[in-house]
């Protein structure tokens, strides 16, 4: 079977293998097959669905990789940018999502010096302050995840 | 049953997310949301409930305080529903525990506390059982839930030593077993579980004070601070007492012996981008 073909029918099992990845700690196979199946998405021009997006990001949290965190996050940004319009891929309470847990990740890349975690709290804080204000009830619980795991709420 | 199921979260209402804390709410509202999200089988999110309770009831006591007993009921009913056969909720049940002992091993040394330190490690004991059936030993040995057991006993033996008081912990025993996850942790390219490993490594031979944790914020939380202070205090204490005439010179002095063989532990591929810049 081809690949994207399954990927259009079996998004939600190809997800879950991969979080039982997280979970046992493969994170050198499941990074590599997170990357393979976003870089699918992004040869057919296709928009990457959120739970991808959202559970990718969680992965390389729980790996502690937070360079590769970073890099996704800034690439996941710039493409919603260029779609633009209706063909934006993320709505604005995600693009939100991303940049608090961007912010989240400041501190962890660039090491706690008295400078950084200055600029880390106010990008938080600004990131986190959009979010709330947006509309915090109507998160859901990909979203609360997150929001949890990052220690924000 | 799935590890995640997003057709399923979807379609919750969203009053199912309310915060188990707020200004207006208490301790009372953490274990039915806890329940309530282990009942519906949305296990990682419990376990992330879970893990962010801890924290607050660690930075803030007075104000959010936990009810252990009745967390305890809500983990304890849950361990105890008959999932043998089925793989996730049993590495649910393995991380759900683990949070909960890492929560208490967290928090400050309290006797009244301790018999559910000892639920939980028998709650874990009999699950890796089941896992291993399961997973089978090859899978269960590399896995990410066995080297969090692994710390996670490092931590419970030297609260062991602290308990009963021995005047002479013997560190040797719990290098070697942090290095030996420290080797699976860079197999599976975990750097989080690698570094949590190196920095009690580091702590244990005195090339770090634990109070500089604010150093490493990812480990802030995963590390538990409080304990290896006490350990430390205790050991100098000790070795003071041999004959060194001051702690600050016997620690500058096993830093120095000591820094070498942590320092021979790689940092793994987690520092700065060199085409990014901080600010």
């Amino acid at each position: 079977m081809h690949f994207e073909i399954q990927l259009q029918h079996d998004l939600p099992r190809e997800i879950d293998e991969l979080m039982r990845m997280d979970v046992l700690g493969n994170f050198r196979l499941g990074k590599s097959i997170f990357e393979r199946i976003i870089d699918d998405f992004n040869k057919e021009g296709a928009i990457i669905p959120w739970p991808v997006v959202a559970e990718y990001l969680r992965f390389l949290y729980d790996q502690g990789n937070f360079v590769a965190l970073d890099t996704a996050i800034d690439r996941f940004l710039a493409k919603r940018e260029d779609a633009g319009g209706e063909q934006q891929a993320l709505t604005s309470k995600q693009i939100q999502l991303l940049q608090v847990l961007q912010a989240v990740t400041y501190t962890n890349k660039y090491g706690a010096t008295e400078a950084n975690l200055r600029n880390a709290q106010r990008r938080e804080s600004s990131a986190f302050e959009n979010l709330v204000l947006s509309n915090m009830t109507n998160l859901t619980e990909d979203e609360v995840s997150i929001l949890l795991y990052v220690e924000m709420i | 049953m799935n590890y995640i199921a997003h057709e399923y979260r979807e379609s919750l209402p969203q009053s199912c997310f309310a915060l188990p804390w707020s200004e207006t709410s208490d301790e009372d509202a953490l274990c039915p949301w806890v329940a309530h999200l282990l009942a519906e089988g949305r296990f990682w999110a419990a376990q992330d409930v879970l893990e962010v309770c801890f924290r607050w009831s660690g930075i803030m006591p007075y104000k959010y305080r936990l009810d252990l007993r009745a967390l305890w009921n809500v983990i304890s009913a849950f361990v105890q529903l008959d999932t043998a056969a089925d793989e996730a909720p049993l590495l649910a049940k393995m991380a759900v525990l683990q949070v909960y002992l890492a929560g208490l091993v967290r928090r400050d040394f309290n006797i009244s506390e301790l018999h559910y330190w000892k639920d939980a490690r028998d709650g874990i004991t009999s699950t890796e059982q089941s896992l291993l059936k399961i997973l089978g030993e090859n899978v269960w040995k590399t896995s990410r839930p066995r080297l969090r057991l692994q710390l996670l006993d490092v931590d419970m033996d030297i609260v062991d030593a602290l308990r009963s008081g021995q005047n002479s912990f013997n560190t040797t025993n719990c290098q070697h077993r942090l290095e030996a996850t420290m080797k699976q942790a860079e197999s599976n390219e975990d750097l989080s579980l690698y570094e949590a490993a190196k920095f009690r490594l580091a702590v244990l031979m005195h090339v770090v004070d634990p109070n500089d944790t604010y150093s490493y914020p990812s480990l802030i939380w995963s590390f538990p601070r409080a304990l290896y202070v006490s350990w430390r205090e205790k050991s100098l204490e000790n070795l003071s007492k041999q004959g060194y005439e001051s702690p600050i010179a016997l620690a500058k002095g096993l830093r120095t012996q000591s820094a070498e063989i942590v320092q021979s532990y790689p940092p793994l591929d987690r520092a700065t981008s060199p085409d990014r810049t901080p600010g």
